[in-house]
């Protein structure tokens, strides 16, 4: 029998080729998701807007290829690393084992929380009962010193809703007047007057609009279905904000935005989705 | 016989222990070589820690996580943020010079100069980048706090 041919190079030649079509795919992958999350007004990333995304099937299967890829791409990786280290057959065989095995792990972790999304609707209600956040954060990994935060101020209560109004509202300009008539660039000193001003002339539009029904076509595509749900969502989370404010410390300012605001109904998701 | 070209020896390295890297002669490749083994390392945990604090957003109080989000804008953490774009950048476009040394005929004639257009590129897209990262270009909402709220 003639001797066969020593043929190194095929083994793991899967892994190789694998290796690189992954890294091909991963390219456009990765970028499109980094430049999105940090280049566009999705840098703006919140509990709302992730549960939104999440509720668009394109978007999701864009994660769960992605996950897995990169994952596969990593660990793939890592293995051909320790190859170059030529462990004994039996450490390489564990090796690779706790290797595939935790990298699975992570990755079902990651989409398993793609595929099985809360609710968007109940999302909204959860800010809309409870308003903005206030609180200490470390971050993620939590090793770095906690920071205290509250998004409840109602200037910065503004600031969100507008972003949300400008990115995440379906809405008509023929139909529905800006909430936010001032323009940025307007440069009016930051006072206690002139943001009171600014979120009184937002609560007399979003009265106006819950009570009128115009303007109320469903448009899916965004957060906000259209201007009226925002409006209804938006009065909500300002009444949920002024109580947080008002229970921390009374003040005219509260007890005005809580009365103007006492007879909004309640943002039932049920009403919306 | 022609002794093969092992490149320059480095007078700057050679104290350093071999196991070290010291003695190790460093040329186009293998600097590629070893940046690209160190940046995809750093990206796979970056990778499991990403995973892990993303599911926040998914939990009962969705609204801890714009906590989380808040904090990452702060110094500490926009650093992280140019390393892991600089780590992004260098490893898929040098993966991108693989592919093309890998599957395009005759680049592996010019291999060392394509790497050196390519870290150009890199470069140039790490402080194109990097610029609206450090100035809080698109996170304003989350930040302003001298300008009222107006339209887009």
């Amino acid at each position: 029998m003639a001797a066969r041919p020593y043929v190194s190079t095929r083994t793991g030649s899967g892994q190789w080729m694998m290796q690189r079509v992954s890294a091909g795919l991963l390219l456009i992958l990765a970028f499109a998701h980094f430049a999105l999350q940090h280049f566009t007004s999705d840098a703006v990333s919140t509990g709302l807007t992730v549960a939104a995304r999440m509720h668009d099937p394109w978007w999701q299967a864009y994660y769960v290829v992605f996950i897995a890829l990169a994952m596969y791409h990593g660990i793939n990786g890592v293995v051909g690393i320790l190859r170059d280290y030529a462990l004994p057959p039996r450490s390489r065989l564990v090796a690779e084992i706790i290797l595939w095995s935790v990298g699975g792990l992570f990755a079902a972790v990651g989409i398993v929380n793609v595929l099985s999304p809360r609710p968007l609707g109940l999302i909204k209600e959860i800010y809309a009962t409870h308003g903005f956040v206030a609180g200490e954060s470390r971050g993620s990994p939590p090793l770095a010193p906690a920071v205290a935060y509250d998004f409840r101020g109602e200037l910065r209560e503004l600031h969100l809703l507008s972003h949300y109004w400008d990115q995440h509202t379906s809405w008509d300009e023929e139909q529905t007047d800006e909430p936010f008539p001032e323009r940025v660039g307007a440069h009016r000193a930051v006072t206690a007057e002139s943001v009171a001003k600014v979120g009184d002339a937002f609560d007399d539009w979003a009265l106006d609009l819950i009570e009128s029904p115009a303007g109320a076509a469903r448009d899916t595509h965004h957060t906000f279905f259209n201007a009226r749900e925002y409006a209804l969502w938006a009065a909500n989370v300002r009444r949920a904000n002024a109580r947080a404010r008002a229970t921390a410390t009374p003040s005219p300012r509260e007890a005005a935005i809580l009365e103007r605001l006492a007879d909004v109904p309640p943002y039932r998701a049920n009403d919306q989705h | 016989m022609i002794p093969p070209d092992r490149g320059p020896r480095s007078a700057l390295t050679n104290w350093i222990p071999f196991a070290a890297g010291g003695g190790y002669r460093w040329f186009t490749g293998s600097l590629a070589y070893g940046l690209h083994r160190v940046s995809g390392l750093a990206l796979l945990v970056y990778l499991v820690f990403h995973i892990l604090s993303i599911t926040k957003a998914n939990s009962a109080d969705p609204t801890a996580y714009d906590l989380m989000i808040r904090r990452f804008q702060e110094p500490d953490f926009k650093v992280g943020e140019v390393l892991l774009y600089a780590a992004l950048l260098f490893h898929g476009i040098n993966g991108l010079r693989i592919l093309f040394v890998d599957f395009a005929l005759g680049s592996t004639r010019f291999h060392k100069r394509l790497f050196w257009i390519f870290m150009a590129l890199v470069l140039v897209l790490l402080i194109a980048g990097a610029v609206p990262l450090i100035l809080h270009a698109n996170v304003q909402p989350l930040l302003r706090d001298d300008v009222l709220p107006g339209g887009r």
